[in-house]
């Protein structure tokens, strides 16, 4: 004998709650173990080095296991007490277990009533349970710590597997010491510099090479995109990814590619961009023009030391007036002065020296 | 009927998935040969069938090994994590071969299908085995539906690609799981109990 229609449509609403609740429990199970895998992995990635190719597949490996957690077989009889919680009197458990004979349409009918009644039950909310709520604590400390550090060391936010390459490029491109040693010196000690200026999208280097592209960056004027062709097919799509010069852009002849440094950091020595310059001191036009003045001394002073020093070096622009100041004079400084405290001087260089005054000395010292 | 213990069933349960992984991979290396002259639409039929018969066999040895060891019907629903780990691993060697993020789609298009053929197998067998009836009727319509459905999104995927075709993929297994955990849960949680009584 079926039940009636009300109650059997009140049993299977009881039944699909607790299923669902059994699936929402694994599904939080899984997701925890999975994001506290996964910031792991991420943590792992920026702490040391590994392939990605190991952090993809330890995610497929974990999003794959997800049809697994879902069918997991129950433990105990969860139906059972999903019964016995509305059924204090058992009338449902007499009727689901009465074989069949002359006591069934009593058995039936006393389930129905049953089922009518607490066909609406909801079991008690229970809390997530130490375990799952640890596994997730975890993961969300893991998660912490990954972006703590993925920032501190200059990866930015890394949801996945740490892309250092960002950070590593403007390595790439600094200048090394004869002992092989990076000299990314820094005029001021332990000052701040933004990674664009220190050396990310730096026009400063040490290679003559550079003053091509000056040149080149200077017959187009428009900045952004100025790559000479050649470059830009190996560029392009590291900037597309990172917001930053891909390995092509530091490799290879030190070309610059995507914005020029709105600075104007990028012009040479009377090559600037200034087709339409005229005046004396005026260098570039429309975007490249300069805020102030003394950026262009600041570019001037950090390209001419990183040519004759073989470092490259950056000056903030958060420098004090009077570190500036004392920075400049000391490269402006009289060049007799400098010659003068140097007690054996070169031949050359003192023809040279002559020479100079030979020929400017009518026009004062600039 | 006894139950068992979860940590050590599903650690066994991986090591299955991985042994059959192992096993279809020497299969298809071994067939390879014998399917050089067919044409492609066949050679992805017969792939996927060495699969799903593989899976058979395994879902069929479960179902045995449970009867005699006197153990509840339902703890044959490993074989699902089983097909989840043999996919994992298929998941992670074509990573290997195409790296891309593409990939990902795997997940949904690829995954359930093993997942899906082993739930259903151990539902079709345990079904038949509690109505008393030939389990040879039940299972050669599991088997065939479980051997369709992998050919055919195998067939769509490498003969008649279109651009939804990974969303569209996804959303039918995702459909077909939905529909094989309702079943597990009528046959192996309520049916238990109820004996199909509903």
């Amino acid at each position: 004998m079926r039940l009636a229609r009300d109650a059997r449509l009140g049993l299977d609403a009881l039944c699909a709650r607790d299923a669902l609740a059994r699936l929402g429990r694994r599904l939080a199970w899984w997701a925890s173990l999975a994001f506290l895998l996964r910031s792991a992995l991420t943590l792992a990635s920026v702490l040391w080095d590994y392939p990605e190719l190991a952090f993809h597949a330890a995610t497929l490996l974990s999003v794959a296991v997800l049809p697994g957690a879902l069918f997991l077989p129950s433990r105990g009889e969860p139906f059972v007490n999903l019964i016995r919680g509305i059924d204090e009197h058992t009338a449902i458990e007499a009727w689901l277990g009465y074989p069949g004979g002359p006591a069934e349409a009593m058995l039936a009918k006393r389930a129905e009533e049953v089922l009518r009644v607490r066909s609406a039950y909801r079991p008690g909310r229970r809390g997530p349970g130490r375990g799952l709520a640890l596994v997730a604590l975890a993961g969300l400390i893991c998660f912490a710590s990954a972006q703590l550090l993925s920032v501190a060391r200059g990866y930015g936010i890394s949801l996945g597997w740490a892309d250092k390459s960002a950070a590593m490029a403007p390595q790439e491109g600094t200048p090394r010491a004869e002992d092989g040693s990076p000299t990314s010196a820094r005029l001021i000690p332990g000052l701040d510099i933004p990674e664009r200026e220190s050396g990310a999208v730096s026009p400063y280097r040490p290679d003559r090479a550079g003053d091509q592209d000056e040149a080149d960056l200077a017959r187009n004027p428009g900045g952004a995109g100025a790559t000479p062709g050649g470059q830009e097919g190996t560029s392009q799509p590291a900037e597309g990814r990172t917001g930053q010069p891909g390995p092509g852009a530091e490799g290879g002849g030190g070309r610059v590619s995507g914005a020029v440094s709105p600075d104007g950091a990028a012009r040479g020595r009377g090559t600037g961009s200034a087709a339409a310059a005229s005046a004396p001191g005026y260098e570039g036009g429309g975007a490249s023009l300069l805020s102030s003045p003394l950026v262009e001394y600041r570019a001037a002073f950090q390209k001419a030391y990183a040519e004759r020093t073989g470092r490259e070096s950056a000056v903030s622009g958060e420098l004090s007036a009077g570190m500036l100041e004392s920075a400049l004079s000391e490269y402006y400084s009289s060049f007799d002065l400098r010659v003068a405290v140097d007690g054996s001087l070169d031949p050359g260089l003192e023809a040279l020296k002559r020479a100079w005054l030979d020929a400017f000395a009518a026009g004062g010292s600039r | 009927m006894r139950d068992v213990r979860l940590a050590p069933a599903m650690a066994a349960s991986a090591l299955a998935g991985a042994c059959l992984w192992l096993a279809a991979r020497t299969a298809q290396s071994a067939l390879a040969g014998a399917m050089a002259g067919l044409p492609d639409w066949a050679r992805l039929a017969l792939s996927a069938a060495s699969e799903e018969a593989l899976r058979f066999c395994l879902a069929l040895a479960a179902a045995r090994l449970l009867s005699r060891l006197g153990l509840k019907p339902r703890w044959a629903l490993l074989g699902v994590l089983s097909s989840c780990v043999f996919a994992g691993i298929e998941h992670v060697s074509y990573l290997v071969a195409f790296p891309s993020d593409e990939i990902y789609w795997r997940l949904g298009y690829s995954g359930p299908i093993h997942a899906n053929a082993a739930a259903l197998y151990a539902l079709a067998l345990a079904r038949s085995a509690a109505a008393g009836r030939s389990r040879v009727a039940a299972a050669a319509v599991a088997f065939a539906a479980g051997w369709a459905w992998h050919a055919l999104f195998n067939l769509s995927s490498a003969l008649w690609p279109f651009p939804a075709l990974p969303a569209l993929g996804t959303a039918l297994n995702l459909a077909a799981t939905a529909c094989l955990l309702w079943a597990a849960e009528r046959i192996f949680v309520i049916g238990g109990f109820l004996h199909g009584r509903p």
